[in-house]
């Protein structure tokens, strides 16, 4: 079987998802059932002491693995603190690091990424970090003790699509970890591109979120998140300048 | 007596952490609770006692992506 492995832990599922920007909160169990999708992230944040909401783990299934991120966090300090109070409550080992400075395009800081990913990967957390992607931060997760490395395919919720695409397929060539291509993709399309690539995984969340049908688009990522992975693995056909005929040029009617 | 509950001070009168969740009218279960920046575990909140100027961060987890 063609597994994801992240950390030791085995995944049939290639795709994984948010519980960000729903409209309703009971959209996110039926998503996870029509689309297969075992990982989910969330975040951590202050009660609201007037007015109380509902926590959003009463919406997660059990045997969803849950990825809180660490969104809030400006350093490694604030996302190495996150973490530990996420695992501390008994949201498990997996920790998305998220360290954001940037407000206008929510751009990863790659150098406090890596001092986080040091920190919590020796305590014994499975690490994926959120990054912009670049082969050498890539390298650095890695030996930090990173499970996986997450570039971002565009701006987070801006469904713009691959527009890294030639570093992260520079990353995923030179790095020997999954590359999981997190923020960006739109559509399931740009999924199966990411998959084609050679993508470990791709995380979706708005694009499925913000759908008037999220379990419906749930699953079509989760279509097309296999059907690139499929078409990766069969190998694609050379592209060439120039026509290639697939029929024989029928030789009786000319004569050249 | 005065502490900082969610970065405000507040005066309260509970006198550990599972008083003071008590007097909140919120629903605790799923709380995650920092007493002086540390995680305090459910069962334990009745033996964690409040003092003066203590800081107490009631969280949650929240959808995100």
């Amino acid at each position: 079987m063609d597994k994801l492995i992240l950390g030791g832990v085995e995944f049939k599922s290639r795709l994984l998802t948010g519980t960000g920007k729903f409209s309703s909160k009971d959209e996110i169990p039926k998503m996870l059932k029509a689309s297969g999708s075992q990982i989910i992230t969330m975040a951590l944040r202050r009660v609201n002491l007037n007015n109380s909401d509902e926590n959003i783990l009463n919406y997660i299934p059990k045997n969803i693995t849950l990825l809180p991120n660490t969104s809030g966090a400006r350093n490694a300090e604030e996302a190495i603190k996150i973490a530990r109070i996420a695992r501390a409550a008994g949201c498990g080992d997996f920790i998305k690091i998220e360290v954001i400075n940037d407000m206008k395009y929510l751009m990863p800081d790659n150098a406090e990424t890596i001092k986080a990913t040091k920190v919590l990967a020796s305590e014994g957390f499975i690490v994926l970090p959120y990054m912009t992607p670049d082969l050498i931060a890539g390298q650095r997760l890695k030996e930090a003790g990173a499970a996986a490395v997450m570039p971002l395919g565009s701006p987070i919720g801006s469904n713009r699509g691959i527009e890294t695409k030639a570093m992260i397929e520079i990353m995923i060539e030179n790095i020997d970890l999954p590359i999981i291509v997190d923020a960006g993709i739109g559509k399931p399309s740009q999924a199966a591109e990411a998959m084609e690539m050679g993508a470990a995984a791709v995380l979706v969340n708005t694009a499925i979120a913000c759908s008037p049908n999220p379990a419906e688009m749930g699953e079509a990522f989760a279509l097309a998140v296999k059907a690139g992975r499929m078409a990766y693995k069969a190998k694609m056909a050379e592209e060439s300048r120039y026509a290639n005929a697939s029929s024989p040029l029928t030789g009786f009617l000319h004569n050249n | 007596m005065e502490i900082t509950l969610n970065g405000e001070v507040k005066k309260v009168e509970s006198e550990n952490i599972y008083d003071l969740i008590k007097s909140l009218d919120l629903d605790s279960d799923g709380v995650v609770i920092l007493h002086n920046d540390e995680v305090i575990k459910k069962e334990l909140w009745s033996r964690s006692n409040l003092n003066l100027k203590d800081s107490v961060e009631v969280l949650y987890f929240v959808s995100g992506g």
